[in-house]
């Protein structure tokens, strides 16, 4: 054993060094974060493989390539918001770009968090599909919640949502919970005939449990690996997520439902105090560019916001709806959706998720 | 012979008494400081924050209300959720005490010193996955198409349903808390003399006497915090319920984050937090003064 | 039971325990190979692809360079505060001395999930009260997590401190020593297992923190664990078994190198 035993790293002399390097770690880094260098837009949006897909066909073409930097704040929606929210009240904004989906998107206006938008700075906006339209967002790719069942097992599937409630899909019925309004509204669609009786829905959402006994999954992926082994025949969730299970060959199919399928929109918006508002304005124009549009349809299987965008006619056939089913689709109340959501959810897990 | 005056032979160290000293005490300063900045003072902040009013579609209103613990109280759910997490934790624990006293004791007394440092580094090794990867591979383990059920079935037996269920949830806890038990356990037993047990042993006591008389008593204070660790952390557990409890399954801390992140209902959220911290720090203070109190009075 | 009994039933018990601790690690690092798109068993075949693709991934890189650079000095503060903190809580007398040591070890008992919310809005408090921001700078984060790490550092030094031999310190001290000089050359000296423990685990502590950064990390930066968790709520693949096997790798051989600097056994 070494008789004289440094402990240079204990000696008050480094001790001091390192708090004081400390205090400068923890200075410099409040500095150079307040201030957003020019030229650099900050974007909010998820990870994983709907980033790569941002990355590869908006931002790295369309955005950096005009000389602008991308610095991302990558993670699930709710920390996100939670974020944006908390730094309402201050005089800094550190968000230029936000994605969200659409009923996101009205909390966080109505939080007064979103900014309008000067369409006028926005050229593509003017080919984005009217239903879609908002002051506050730029509608991207949008799907519908759709039956998508096992085409192997179930040769005649259920034309309506209303159908689902029988007793030949018992334990072979998959459900996210992530989408649980999207359920709960579904219900009420059934039940009332519009997108605002969630309240009378609900019983119907009780029977489907005793009835079909769904299985729930937490995330998407876990159902999906579910319809791959045959854990569960049928489901309920995303055009876009059905066509990507496809994709990945699973042999199955989607039924568009009678009633008009619960229509889902992903988008983005800009905060009140965006740092750079101008290269906000550029990247949110980037998002609806149509070549952009169409390889992201392609990738993703969500259909585009922009109506122009290039989508070869099989492409468009697939992943599209047809002028008919996209009359049919149905938006969520946002207002409704807002005031809401958290009772929905507490509900949800009270009697649907235990 | 002259006998020194005790100041005389004292006289050597006048230069060194006559400095000042900095009392020890002091060295606690900083830290503490730290602490009352970075934990004290934000726990402050949100549990005013439960006292606030919840306004859905507004966030939060300032008020001064026990709405949000009166809900706690009143609603069979979340006292359900609490109770979930205390017998969660509870079974994790004791798994934990009852797997891991043997492995420590093993480590201690009957593997050889090479191998000693190499098994420790092993035991934590897994740590470093951290509690995502880890829980991905107790999915790709227990998953219906996972490791277990393709085993099972190979030799011709059909594999339970585990994924998504408590079973899962304690196998995930134990698996990420058994090893700081041994950690822990490991430390107070390195410490106990082995000639004591050789003594006993040579009296004619079994080994299991040997553990009973000589070896727990002794190792008490280490198996109090060893089980008070453990039950901590399975208390506050966050990755592995989620990932692993699927959608059915509640516990306290990922209700916290559903109701701050997801509900944005920051006042229920933070007193849902207190709630666990409180049960938390009571049961593990009482258990604490109980076991003091006991081994005071053993070791007297 | 004969002693050969005895031996046999511990050495079955540990080899099991053992197995049932590194199974998981075991099997992410195989499973890193499979070629199947979403991992089950059997292997459809073996790819070295999931690595690939994990090294290309910039979240994972950056991730895994933040994780290490916050670890390191989580570590280092944690050893600058906790070390005189825990000579402080052992050697001093002082009133409310019990008190001091339960709030040295509180960030344990507060669930990762609620101190880093609490940190959080304390952060936003601080600027909307002196117009400085906090909340998703480095050094926020950093903050965070040297006080996970801190409790870890108290425990673990304090408990070597308790059982130090004070003859030796006593013995410098009569010899002349002056208290630092006791300090540096006889009482860290003896704690330094102790001291090399409270590293590791304090570097183990940040490296593996999921909650406690989730509303810390801000634009352009991430941890490897919560990019590794942004990852699986899209993919259950190869890739996040690939960035683990890395990450494992890694940071193990750290451990390994830093056992030869103190054996670890009498550490904790």
């Amino acid at each position: 054993m070494r008789a004289d035993l440094s402990l240079d790293r204990f000696s008050p002399t480094r001790r001091q060094a390192l708090l004081g390097g400390a205090a400068a770690v923890l200075t410099a880094g409040a500095g150079r974060e307040a201030r957003a260098a020019p030229g650099t837009v900050v974007v909010s949006n998820w990870g994983g493989d709907w980033n790569q897909r941002t990355v590869r066909f908006v931002e790295t073409p369309l955005v950096e390539a005009q000389g602008l930097t991308v610095v991302r704040d990558l993670g699930m929606e709710p920390e996100r918001k939670a974020k944006l929210l908390a730094e309402r009240r201050l005089r800094r904004g550190s968000i230029d770009v936000i994605h969200l989906n659409d009923s996101d998107g009205f909390e966080m206006m109505k939080q007064d968090v979103l900014a309008d938008l000067d369409r006028s700075r926005i050229p593509n906006y003017g080919d984005v599909v009217p239903a879609l339209r908002k002051d506050y967002f730029v509608p991207w790719l949008y799907s519908g919640v759709v039956i998508i069942y096992n085409k192997d097992k179930i040769k005649d599937p259920p034309k309506s949502y209303a159908e689902l409630w029988d007793k030949r899909w018992a334990g072979r019925l998959g459900l996210t919970n992530q989408l649980y309004f999207n359920y709960m509204m579904m219900s009420g669609l059934i039940q009332g005939g519009n997108m605002t009786s969630v309240d009378t829905g609900r019983e119907r959402l009780v029977a489907l449990k005793e009835l079909v006994q769904p299985r729930l999954y937490a995330a998407h992926q876990q159902l999906g690996a579910a319809l791959a082994t045959g854990e569960v025949d049928i489901a309920l969730n995303y055009k876009a997520r059905g066509l990507q299970w496809i994709g990945e060959g699973s042999p199955l199919a989607t039924q568009y439902p009678k009633e008009g399928a619960i229509a889902i929109t992903f988008g983005a918006g800009m905060p009140k105090r965006a740092p750079n508002p101008d290269g906000a304005y550029v990247y949110l124009n980037a998002m609806l560019d149509r070549k952009a549009m169409a390889e992201l349809a392609a990738a993703s299987f969500y259909a585009p916001a922009n109506g122009a965008a290039e989508l070869s006619p099989e492409l468009r056939a697939r992943i599209d709806f047809s002028p008919e089913e996209r009359e049919h689709l149905n938006f969520p109340d946002y207002a409704y959706v807002s005031k809401n959501t958290a009772e929905w959810l507490e509900w949800w897990n009270k009697t649907m998720a235990r | 012979m002259a006998t020194l005056a005790r100041s005389e032979v004292l006289a050597p160290d006048r230069a060194a008494r006559a400095r000042p000293r900095i009392p020890p005490g002091v060295g606690v300063l900083p830290g503490t400081l730290l602490i009352v900045l970075a934990l004290l003072g934000p726990l402050a902040l949100m549990l005013r924050y439960s006292f606030n009013r919840f306004v859905p579609g507004e966030l939060m209103v300032e008020g001064l209300t026990l709405a949000n613990y009166a809900k706690f109280l009143h609603d069979s759910f979340y006292r359900d959720v609490l109770l979930t997490t205390l017998w969660v934790a509870a079974l994790s624990t004791l798994i934990c005490l009852v797997l891991g006293f043997p492995v420590a004791y093993a480590l201690v007394r009957q593997v050889g010193p090479r191998w000693k440092s190499k098994l420790l580094i092993l035991i934590i090794l897994p740590l470093l996955m951290g509690n995502a990867v880890r829980t991905a591979a107790w999915m790709v383990i227990l998953g219906d198409k996972g490791l277990l059920a393709a085993l099972l079935s190979g030799v011709g037996l059909t594999p339970p349903r585990l994924m998504y269920t408590p079973t899962a949830v304690v196998i995930g806890l134990v698996s990420v808390t058994l090893p700081f038990m041994i950690v822990t356990l490991q430390s107070v037993l390195e410490r106990i003399d082995p000639v004591l047990e050789e003594a006993a042993e040579s009296l004619g006591a079994g080994h299991l006497t040997i553990l009973r008389r000589v070896v727990l008593p002794l190792a008490l204070p280490g198996l109090l915090a060893g089980t008070m660790l453990c039950f901590i952390l399975s208390m506050n557990a966050y990755a592995t319920p989620v990932l692993i409890g699927g959608p059915q399954f509640h516990m306290m801390a990922p209700e916290v984050y559903q109701q701050v992140a997801k509900a944005m209902n920051w006042p229920f959220g933070a007193a849902l937090a207190f709630v666990l911290m409180s049960v938390t720090l009571v049961l593990t203070t009482t258990a604490n003064v109980l076991v003091q109190r006991r081994y005071r009075r053993w070791s007297e | 039971m004969s002693r050969a009994g005895i031996r046999w039933t511990y050495g079955t018990i540990l080899g099991a325990v053992l197995a049932f601790i590194v199974l998981p690690l075991v099997v992410i690092v195989w499973v890193s190979f499979f070629a199947n798109r979403i991992l089950a068993f059997p292997a459809s075949g073996y790819t070295l692809d999931w690595y690939a693709r994990a090294l290309d991934t910039d979240a994972f890189r950056d991730g895994f360079v933040t994780s290490v650079e916050t670890a390191l000095f989580a570590t280092a503060a944690s050893l600058a505060l906790g070390v005189p903190a825990s000579l402080g809580l052992v050697r001093g007398r002082f009133p409310g001395r019990d008190a001091v040591q339960a709030l040295l070890l509180a960030p344990m008992v507060v669930p990762g999930i609620v101190g880093g919310a609490a940190l959080f809005i304390a952060f936003i408090e601080v600027e909307a009260l002196l117009d400085i921001q906090v909340a998703g700078t480095l050094g926020g984060l950093l903050v965070a997590h040297t006080l996970i790490a801190l409790p870890w550092t108290v425990r673990l030094v304090s408990a070597s401190l308790a059982s130090a031999d004070r003859a030796i310190e006593e013995a410098a001290a009569s010899l002349g020593a002056a208290p630092l000089t006791v300090l540096r050359r006889v009482t860290l000296p003896a704690i330094r297992p102790a001291i090399v423990a409270a590293a590791l685990f304090s570097f183990v502590i940040s490296f593996i923190d999921l909650e406690k950064s989730i509303f810390l990390v801000g634009p352009g930066r991430t941890t490897l664990q919560i990019a590794l968790v942004n990852y699986l709520e899209w993919n259950l693949d190869g890739t996040v078994a690939a960035v683990a096997a890395v990450q494992i790798l890694i940071v193990g051989t750290a451990l390994l190198v830093s056992d030869r600097y103190a054996r670890l056994v009498q550490a904790f």
